[in-house]
């Protein structure tokens, strides 16, 4: 019996049934990325129980009233109003806010990363696909819900991200106007708007999100956790530490961590002050807008995708469908599909549970890194004006730089990606 | 050993215990919440380190082994698959047939239509009635109808210019009395309020993507992703020489949307 076993005996554990214990998760820094984001989400549920506490969806306008001198006596609407309220005039409310921001952030890239991970080493494959499509799912209902939580508080970037959201809405073929009726609550900016997106982003969306990740885990659990090949690995086994008492206090000790770092950042590095962005004004519009980096490359696809108005069977498609709306419906698509379309080319329908080597899969990995470089690009095309003013050029030629960069950069970074994959092996092959 | 012992685990615990300490006593003493913050937060990372640590200095030298069925799970996985497919079905119908439900011609129209109307009289952002003879040439103005000021979808801009500046379609021959022009304040792209007045060519810039529309000649776009002309309110002047609205707008304002005519 080991020391760390001799420890966890002091504890009551053999109430508990033996194979939940015995379950053995493999070590890998590598899996600690879906571990954070699940860690995030824990935050950012606490931290939104405070916020909801004394949030006020309303879209009344009053005179603010509160200890934020420059905007005494200034026309807000409630919403706005209870925010700036959270942030003064609460108990560490701004450190909260701050945090439940902060965590935000962490919570979509964590995501993201976790699922380029099981990409990258093929984890997605038999028989995990269907844990894939509940992982793609988690990372769409998070985007939808930063979408409304950035809303939220009714200020002039909040608002100005909602209108956009609007004209995405609208845009789509037969049920736009009634989609964008029934998630809006009416008009643009109608009173019922700020209901709607209390509903979805503090109700809604949290328990898609909780249960979904419940059902996730649970897979995990069931299917056994993937390992890389290597040392005693193999498909029949699974290597590592014991749920009790290993995984559980590393994983313990990592939430620890995590919920640190969040809390660090929320009291000291100050995000989303929208008191200095001012309360929306449907009549202003702010220049320059950006949203948070998990939407950004929407905005860089709009900023840098020409105009094309459609018309089909007589009716007029807008322009901002194609990119608002069918483009990231086409991102989604692709990753949707992605296990099932390479089980087909590959013809490879076996159950694996050692991960594969990236180098090994050159194509595989090629067009992962092509497609992350594609978005990432688009992902500061979304800032290009920032960058105009940075650099002293004109926004236009920004403009056109970004259209050549995001169509020969993804090609160029696959080719790349591809020989460095072929070289690597081909170099173990040679030092056996 | 005995070093590395104290030095990964012992320091972080005695730093965690400090740190809670001092989140503690700072809350007790009703310190600043960024203070309390940082040290809870410390705390929390120090405990982390600590318990991390230790599982690491006491964890077996042979790691554990679970054997994995080879079958795979007991999951019948085509089934699931197939049920989450039908929930994924049944969940799309509904959404589909719910909004389509609620008369999506009802949201249409409200999206077509504003507030303005025949006999509409022009105000200022304040509510204050706007006489032709009070607008001085070059400015633009930010103008609603009387009885719904700050409505977003009827906001318009008034521009005014020498009258033999205009050139607008035949049919708006008398849209511009005494120079005096109002369009949709609304970018055609994606409803972005305009602001931008360029008085020497009398264009209106969109800050939002750079869309440009002539003020001058039936708010024309003309440059930028913007592809519909700014919808150009039709206005008279009142015998008291205010001014007053002939209908709504030319076309359905803002952004682009499906149904429009
Ligand atoms: S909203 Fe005006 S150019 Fe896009």
């Amino acid at each position: 019996m080991s020391r760390l076993a001799a420890v966890a005996d002091t504890l009551p554990t053999d109430r508990l049934p033996t194979h939940l214990l015995k379950k053995v998760f493999p070590g890998h820094w590598s899996f600690l990325l879906g571990e954070l984001a699940m860690f995030s989400f824990l935050v950012l549920v606490a931290t939104g129980v405070y916020l909801a506490w004394f949030y006020d969806a309303s879209m009344e306008v009053v005179p603010y009233e509160g200890s934020y001198e420059p905007l005494v006596g200034v026309e807000v609407t409630r919403a706005y109003h209870s925010v700036l309220d959270i942030t003064f005039d609460r108990p560490a409310g701004a450190m909260i806010r701050q945090t439940h921001h902060w965590a935000a952030l962490v919570f979509v890239a964590s995501i993201v990363l976790h699922a380029a991970r099981v990409f990258f080493t093929g984890a997605f494959r038999r028989p995990r696909r269907l844990n894939w499509t509940i992982g793609m799912t988690l990372l769409g209902l998070a985007l939808a819900a930063g979408f409304f939580g950035l809303a939220l508080p009714h200020d002039l970037l909040g608002g100005t991200g909602a209108r956009i959201g609007h004209a995405f809405a609208v845009s789509i073929p037969v049920i736009g106007p009634g989609a964008a009726d029934v998630v809006f609550g009416g008009e643009f900016a109608g009173d019922g708007m700020m209901h709607r997106f209390w509903l979805f982003h503090v109700i809604l969306l949290p328990l898609a999100i909780g249960l979904l990740l419940a059902a996730h885990l649970s897979l995990v659990f069931l299917q056994t956790h993937t390992q890389y090949p290597g040392g005693n690995r193999r498909e029949d086994n699974v290597v590592g530490a014991a749920a009790w008492p290993g995984y559980a206090l590393k994983a313990g000790a990592a939430f620890s961590l995590v919920v640190g770092v969040l809390l660090a950042l929320g009291a000291v590095v100050e995000i989303g002050p929208i008191w200095l962005y001012g309360p929306f004004d449907a009549a202003a519009a702010t220049v320059p807008a950006q949203p948070d980096w998990y939407l950004g490359w929407v905005e860089g696809a709009l900023r840098i995708v020409p105009a094309i108005d459609v018309v089909v069977f007589g009716r007029e498609v807008p322009s901002p469908f194609f990119v608002g709306v069918a483009f990231p419906a086409l991102v989604f698509a692709v990753l949707y599909a992605w296990p099932f379309a390479e089980a087909r080319v590959t013809g490879d329908h076996d159950p694996h549970h050692l991960l594969d080597r990236p180098r090994e899969h050159p194509v595989r990995t090629a067009l992962g890194v092509a497609g992350l470089a594609a978005l990432t690009v688009l992902l500061l095309a979304g800032s290009h004006d920032l960058q105009a003013l940075l650099l002293r050029v004109p926004v236009d030629s920004l403009t056109w730089f970004y259209r050549w960069v995001v169509l020969l950069v993804p090609p160029i970074a696959g080719v790349v990606t591809w020989s460095i994959c072929r070289s690597l092996v081909r170099a173990e092959e040679l030092t056996p | 050993m005995k070093a590395l012992l104290v030095a990964r685990v012992v320091v972080p615990a005695v730093l965690t215990a400090v740190a809670g300490a001092v989140a503690v006593g700072s809350l007790v003493l009703g310190a600043e919440a960024p203070v309390v913050g940082l040290a809870a937060a410390f705390a929390l990372v120090a405990g982390g380190v600590t318990v991390a640590a230790g599982v690491h200095r006491l964890a077996p030298a042979e790691p554990d082994v679970e054997t994995r069925e080879q079958k795979g799970p007991r999951l019948r996985r085509r089934q699931l698959l197939l049920g989450a497919g039908a929930g994924t079905a049944a969940a799309v119908a509904v959404a589909v047939a719910f909004p389509a439900s609620r008369r999506v011609s009802d949201a249409t129209d409200r999206l077509r239509t504003t507030h303005w109307f025949d006999g509409a009289r022009v105000v200022d952002a304040d509510g204050e009635l706007v006489r032709a003879d009070e607008v001085a040439d070059g400015e633009l103005l930010t103008v609603y109808p009387e009885h719904a000021v700050g409505s977003v979808d009827s906001q318009a801009v008034l521009v005014r210019e020498g009258e033999d500046r205009f050139s607008p379609d035949a049919e708006r021959m008398d849209w511009t009395p005494a120079g005096i022009a109002v369009y949709s304040k609304l970018c055609t792209h994606m409803a972005c309020p305009l602001g931008l007045y360029q008085q020497q060519s009398g264009t209106l810039l969109c800050p939002c993507h750079q869309a440009v529309f002539d003020l001058l000649d039936s708010g024309r776009a003309l440059q930028g992703p913007a592809r519909r002309a700014l919808p150009q309110l039709p206005i008279r002047i009142d015998d008291d020489g205010y001014l007053i609205a002939r209908g709504d707008f030319s076309d359905a304002v803002g952004t682009g949307f499906w149904g429009r005519p």
